[in-house]
C-alpha cells in the first residue's frame, strides 16, 4: 500500500514535469514585450512559475522513488482530500454522461438535456427506484428552470421545448 | 469609538430592511442545509450558488454569499457529531468528542453546545473584526505595490506550509494555479499568453469556473461511481433525551468558548487552514488545561465547546485580510473576493473610505446571521439531521447538474462547460493523488494581481530587485515569509506530538 503510494508520487512527478517543460517551451514562445519601458516583460512570470513548478515536480520524482516507508512525515490522520474508491467502469460512464448532457446542453434546452442527464445517470446507478429517478430528473430542471428564468432573470437555453 | 458605533448603525439600519433581512436568512439557511448535506462544504455551495447573486444589488448579494459562508461552517458540526462525517475539514476535531456524546445518548446537549458556541464565537470574531479592521485598513494605506506582491506571497507560502499532508504537494497545486492564471491576455502589454488562439481563453480562465470543477466535482463523481451502491455511512446517532444542555455541560463549556473564540479568531486571520488549525489548537488546549483530561475522546463536551468555538471564530478573522487588504486567505474567502469583484468592487484599505456603507452592512448582516443560526439551529437541529438520510446519488447527480448549470450561467457560454469538464477530471486526478485543491484555487486568484503588483514594484525602482529589500516594511514581511517557509519542518515535529495522543480516526 505504502509502496504503491510512492510510485504513484513519482508518476504524478513526471507528469507534472512534462507540463512544467511544455509550459516553459510555451512561455519563451511569448512575443515580447513592444513597451521598451517595462522591465518585466509579459514572459517574466510564466518563466519563473515554470522554473518552480519544474523544480518541485522534479523533487516529487526523486522522492517517489525513494524506498517506501522512508517519507518522516507522520501523516496526521485528517485525509480530508481522500475520495472514496471508485468502480472504473460507474467511473467512465457517469463521466460519459456527464460529457453527453454538456454536449446537448444547448441543443436539447436545459430542460429536456437535464431531465435526460439526471434520470439517466440515477436511472443507471440505481435501477431498482425509477419512479423516484424520473420523478427528480423531471422536477429538478422546471424548478430551476422557473427560478432562474422567472425569479433571477438568468436565462437558460430552451432549446428544443422553446 | 464613537464614529464606529455610528457606521455600524447606519449598517444595521441597511442590513435590517426587510429585503436584506430575508436574504440574509436564505443565506444561512441555504448554507446550513448544503453544510449538513454530507461532502458539500462551504466552497462547493458558494462556487455553485454564485449565479443567484447576479441580478441582485451589491450589498444584498454579498450578505447572501456571506451568509451560505457562516451557515454551512455551522451545519457542518451537525454530521461531525451524528455520523461522525465532518462537513468540512474544519470540524474534524469535533467528530472525536462530538460523536461519542452522540453514542452516550447526548447528542443534543452536543449539538446545542456547537450552536451555542458558535453562535458566541461568531458574534466575538464579528466585534474583533470590527474593531481591528479599520486599524489593519489604516495600516495598509502605506503599502505599495512591493508590499502588496509581497503579502500574496505570504499568504499562499502560509497556505503551502500549513496545508494537511504535504507541502511539496502544496506546493506543486499552488503553482499550477498561478499557472493558470498567466492564461489569457497580458493586461500591461495586451501580448495573448496561453490562448492557443481561442477566443474564449483570451480573457483568462474565470476563477469561478475553476473552482466549482474542482471542488463539486471530484466529489461528486467520486460518490456517484462508489463500489458499493448506497454505502451505508457510519449509523446516524438518534437525538435521544432533552437537546438542552445541563448546569454542568454550561459551566464546562464557557471557558472553552472565551479561548476558542479569541484563538480561533487570531489565528483565522492568518491564511491559509485558518479555521481548520485553530480547531485543532483548541482541542489540544482544552485538553492541557482540563482536571479530567482522560475524559476527552470519549464524549468530554470541552472537547466540543473549544474547537466549535475556535472554527467559527476562525471565519470572522479570515475576513479580516479580506476586507482589509483584498488578500483572502482560502478558498472560501477567494470566492468572496470573486463576488466582490463580480459587482466591480474592489475590497482593501479604500473599501472603508469609498464604501463604508457597504463594509459595515455586511459586518451588521453577519451579527444579523449569528442571531438566525442559533434560532434556526437548536429548534431545527432534528430537521437538518435528518437530511443526512438524503441518499447518494440523487444528491450527487444534482451537486453535478447545479455545477453545470452554475458555469453555464457564470457567461452563458457553451466553451465554459467543456472547461469544467476538463477541470472536473483534472481535479479528480488531484484529489486521488492527494494534491490539495486549495492552494491552487486560491493561486489562481491571486495570481494575476501578484503579477502586476510585481512588475509595477519592479518599474517604479527602474528594473531594481533590490526594492523588496530595501524598504522597511516588505524586508519584514519577506523575513515573515522565510519565516513560514521554514515551518513544515517545525510543525512536523508538533504534529507528530499531537498525533500520538489523539489519533483522529475518520
Amino acid at each position: 500500500m505504502r509502496g504503491r503510494r510512492f510510485t504513484a508520487d513519482g508518476k504524478a512527478g513526471l507528469l507534472l514535469l512534462s507540463f512544467s517543460l511544455v509550459y516553459l517551451i510555451l512561455a519563451l514562445r511569448i512575443p515580447a514585450s513592444s513597451f521598451a519601458s517595462a522591465d518585466v516583460g509579459p514572459k517574466g512570470f510564466p518563466l519563473g512559475i515554470g522554473l518552480a513548478l519544474a523544480t518541485a515536480a522534479t523533487a516529487l520524482v526523486v522522492r517517489g522513488q525513494r524506498e517506501p516507508g522512508a517519507d518522516p512525515l507522520p501523516a496526521i490522520a485528517v485525509d480530508d482530500e481522500e475520495l472514496p474508491p471508485a468502480d472504473p467502469l460507474k467511473f467512465g460512464v457517469v463521466v460519459l454522461l456527464l460529457l453527453v448532457y454538456i454536449l446537448t446542453f444547448t441543443a436539447l434546452g436545459y430542460v429536456l438535456a437535464t431531465f435526460l442527464f439526471i434520470a439517466g445517470t440515477t436511472t443507471f446507478l440505481d435501477r431498482r427506484r425509477l419512479l423516484r429517478n424520473l420523478l427528480f430528473g423531471l422536477g429538478f430542471p422546471l424548478v430551476v428552470y422557473a427560478v432562474f428564468t422567472r425569479l433571477l432573470g438568468i436565462t437558460l437555453p430552451a432549446g428544443l421545448l422553446g | 469609538m464613537a464614529d464606529l458605533f455610528a457606521r455600524l448603525g447606519d449598517g444595521f439600519a441597511q442590513a435590517l430592511t426587510p429585503q436584506n433581512l430575508a436574504f440574509a436568512f436564505l443565506g444561512v439557511l441555504i448554507g446550513t442545509l448544503v453544510g449538513v448535506l454530507p461532502g458539500i462544504g462551504p466552497v462547493t455551495a458558494i462556487s455553485v450558488l454564485i449565479p443567484l447573486s447576479f441580478g441582485l444589488e451589491p450589498v444584498t448579494g454579498l450578505i447572501l454569499m456571506s451568509g451560505i459562508y457562516y451557515g454551512s461552517m455551522y451545519g457542518g458540526s451537525t454530521t461531525s457529531i451524528l455520523i461522525r462525517t465532518p462537513g468540512e475539514v474544519a470540524s474534524v476535531v469535533t467528530t472525536l468528542d462530538g460523536y461519542e456524546m452522540a453514542k452516550r445518548g447526548r447528542a443534543g446537549p452536543a449539538l446545542a453546545t456547537c450552536a451555542i458556541g458558535s453562535f458566541v464565537a461568531g458574534t466575538f470574531s464579528t466585534l474583533a473584526l470590527m474593531l481591528v479592521a479599520p486599524t489593519v485598513a489604516s495600516v495598509a494605506f502605506s503599502f505599495g505595490a512591493a508590499e502588496y506582491f509581497l503579502l500574496m506571497v505570504l499568504a499562499l507560502s502560509m497556505v503551502s506550509s500549513l496545508a494537511l499532508g504535504s507541502p511539496l504537494k502544496a506546493l506543486v497545486s499552488t503553482l499550477l494555479g498561478l499557472a493558470l492564471s498567466t492564461v489569457g491576455i497580458d493586461l500591461q502589454t495586451g501580448v495573448p499568453r496561453y490562448a492557443f488562439g481561442i477566443p474564449n481563453l483570451l480573457d483568462g480562465v474565470d476563477f469561478a469556473l475553476v473552482a466549482i470543477a474542482l471542488f463539486a466535482l471530484p466529489e461528486a463523481f467520486a460518490n456517484m461511481a462508489q463500489r458499493a451502491t448506497g454505502r451505508k455511512s457510519a449509523a446516524v446517532e438518534k437525538i435521544r433525551g432533552s437537546i438542552w444542555m445541563t448546569r454542568e455541560d454550561w459551566r464546562r463549556s464557557l471557558g472553552p468558548y472565551g479561548r476558542g473564540s479569541v484563538l480561533g479568531f487570531l489565528i483565522g486571520v492568518l491564511p491559509g487552514i485558518g479555521p481548520t488549525l485553530a480547531s485543532f489548537m483548541s482541542y489540544a488546549m482544552e485538553r492541557r488545561l482540563s482536571k479530567h483530561p482522560e475524559e476527552f475522546g470519549h464524549g468530554a463536551i470541552e472537547g466540543v465547546a473549544g474547537p466549535e468555538a475556535a472554527n467559527n471564530a476562525g471565519t470572522g478573522g479570515a475576513m479580516v485580510p479580506l476586507f482589509t487588504l483584498g488578500i483572502p486567505g482560502s478558498a472560501t474567502t477567494a470566492l468572496l473576493l470573486h463576488v466582490f469583484m463580480m459587482y466591480g468592487l474592489q475590497p482593501g484599505p479604500q473599501m472603508f473610505d469609498t464604501n463604508p456603507r457597504l463594509v459595515w452592512t455586511i459586518i451588521a448582516s453577519m451579527y444579523v446571521g449569528n442571531v438566525m443560526l442559533l434560532v434556526l439551529n437548536l429548534p431545527l437541529v432534528g430537521v437538518f439531521a435528518s437530511l443526512l438520510k438524503t441518499p447518494a446519488i440523487p444528491l450527487y447527480t444534482g451537486v453535478t447538474a447545479f455545477a453545470v448549470l452554475g458555469a453555464y450561467a457564470l457567461n452563458y457560454n457553451v466553451f465554459d462547460l467543456y472547461l469544467l469538464f476538463g477541470f472536473g477530471l483534472a481535479g479528480y486526478a488531484m484529489q486521488k493523488y492527494r494534491f490539495p485543491i486549495a492552494p491552487a484555487v486560491l493561486a489562481l486568484v491571486l495570481g494575476g494581481l501578484m503579477e502586476q503588483h510585481f512588475r509595477r514594484a519592479v518599474n517604479i525602482a527602474n528594473g531594481d530587485l533590490t526594492t523588496f529589500v530595501r524598504r522597511p516594511i516588505s524586508l519584514t514581511i519577506l523575513l515573515v515569509i522565510v519565516l513560514v517557509s521554514l515551518l513544515p519542518l517545525v510543525l512536523r515535529l508538533a504534529r507528530a506530538r499531537v498525533a500520538a495522543r489523539a489519533p483522529v480516526k475518520r
